[in-house]
């Protein structure tokens, strides 16, 4: 072997060697990377969709959320709660829906099973809203009719004390029509929000104060001209 | 003009159907007790329960339909398609519960929660003279809460401290059924003895005799 091939051999093996420095460093992290415990696929949408908390620069309102009643788990009490709504309707049931799933006071006081996720949620034109909840909220739900009521109830109750345009909820599973929630209770077509009556709670109650009638959920029949009206105007007896 | 001969009435009323529906069935399991052991499942207990039934409200001259008699998968429309066919009869749907005060009964029959009104059900185009299949409930709302309210006076009493009125909610099955419908919920499949409930079907089938003969019998004073 020449000298002059001794070299060269020797100046490839130097560059090799500093290459090494510069790559072996990004291959590493490329393997601890790997190496992480995978996010599951409903943590990783749920980061994606949360409001992030710097974001949070709107201005908080009080919301009924519809947990449920502390003394009677069979029944839903609305809690008054500051939220920053903001002023966009999917955004407002963004928020509210989220707390209702992650913000309940006590677990046994969670309608909604705490995996669900709100993946998408529009709004279209006539009023009429699409929910889009993950697949947690058919698979871990406790299965029954008084349990899945009480969570499609939670829902519309909700929504329609957050953003009082909506008047129809459609609600999805996983992006896909479901005939049912958890084998009980009809998913099949729009829930009508208007049934339910104006918002309960007024918002001038304080934060995390209970209404004294929080055991009636729903404030009576409403008269059947009432489906019509503008929720905003809903008043008991205020007939067109 | 023809003339149809004289109609001849039956010495005793003709005897009544009741289509009992024990829910879920094969891979659908429906409720169960703590997932982490071999607990009670819901889709067993209420076919034992219903079975048991069915011997007793035989004794007492009902005729009863079941939309399943073993462990098999039945879809909600099939079970409505068995309701359905029949001509007159009440189906009852049996259902055991996750959660509520065990070994008692709430009866449902379909309707939003506060009852204001029955939810989404399509108007009849002018013209058209058939249901839509969804629809098939909204010709016998105010039939099944009246069968409900007098089931749950029953209840009440068979099985104590179960609640003395019933609720309304959207129950699927219940929402494809061209009869009198109400869904029966026993609470809860994770109690400590779950074999308890099947106890409750002579019970259930004493409440079901007693508000079938309410049920039947000639409201005086009524529209």
């Amino acid at each position: 072997m020449t000298r002059r091939a001794f070299r060269i051999i020797m100046l490839l093996l130097v560059l090799a060697v500093l290459a090494g420095m510069f790559e072996l460093p990004s291959l590493r992290l490329q393997v601890t990377r790997m190496e992480r415990p995978e996010q599951t696929e409903e943590v990783a949408r749920r980061e994606v969709i949360r409001p992030l908390p710097e974001h949070g620069e709107a201005k908080k309102e009080m919301t009924a959320i519809y947990w449920l009643s502390e003394e009677d788990p069979g029944q839903l009490a609305p809690v008054q709660t500051s939220l920053p709504l903001g002023t966009e309707p999917a955004e407002r049931a963004r928020v509210a829906l989220e707390t209702l799933i992650t913000g309940a006071p006590t677990a046994e006081q969670r309608p909604l099973p705490l995996d669900t996720t709100l993946l998408e949620f529009y709004l279209l034109e006539d009023g009429t809203a699409v929910a889009d909840f993950s697949d947690a909220l058919s698979l871990e739900l406790p299965s029954g009719i008084a349990t899945e009521q009480l969570a499609v109830d939670a829902i519309t109750q909700t929504l329609h004390a957050a953003v009082p345009q909506v008047r129809k909820l459609k609600i999805l599973i996983d992006g896909q029509e479901a005939e049912t929630l958890a084998g009980h209770v009809d998913l099949s077509s729009a829930f009508d929000l208007t049934l339910a009556g104006p918002p309960a709670g007024a918002p001038e109650q304080k934060p995390d104060q209970k209404p004294a009638a929080a055991a009636p959920a729903q404030p009576g029949k409403a008269p059947a001209g009432e489906a019509e009206k503008k929720p905003e105007a809903t008043k008991p007896g205020g007939a067109e | 003009m023809p003339v149809l001969p004289p109609i001849e009435r039956p010495a005793t009323p003709p005897a009544v159907t009741i289509i009992l529906d024990p829910a879920h069935g094969g891979a659908d399991s429906g409720a169960h007790g703590d997932p982490s052991e071999e607990g009670a499942v819901e889709k067993d207990l209420v076919l034992a329960i219903a079975l048991a039934m069915r011997r007793e409200l035989e004794k007492q001259g009902v005729r009863v339909v079941l939309t399943r008699q073993n462990d098999t998968a039945v879809s909600i429309n099939d079970r409505a398609a068995i309701a359905n066919a029949l001509g007159v009869g009440f189906f009852v749907s049996l259902h055991i519960g996750s959660t509520g005060e065990a070994n008692t009964a709430q009866a449902y029959s379909f309707g939003t929660p506060n009852g204001a009104a029955p939810p989404a059900f399509v108007p009849r185009p002018p013209g058209i003279d058939a249901i839509r299949w969804d629809d098939a409930q909204s010709g016998y709302l105010i039939a099944s809460r009246r069968f409900a309210e007098l089931l749950q006076v029953e209840l009440a009493q068979k099985l104590p401290r179960s609640p003395d009125v019933p609720q309304f909610a959207e129950v699927r099955q219940l929402r494809v059924v061209t009869h009198p419908a109400v869904a029966i919920e026993l609470s809860r499949v994770a109690q400590a003895s779950p074999q308890a409930l099947e106890k409750t079907a002579a019970p259930l089938a004493a409440a079901l005799v007693k508000a079938l003969a309410a049920y039947r019998q000639p409201m005086e004073g009524r529209p």
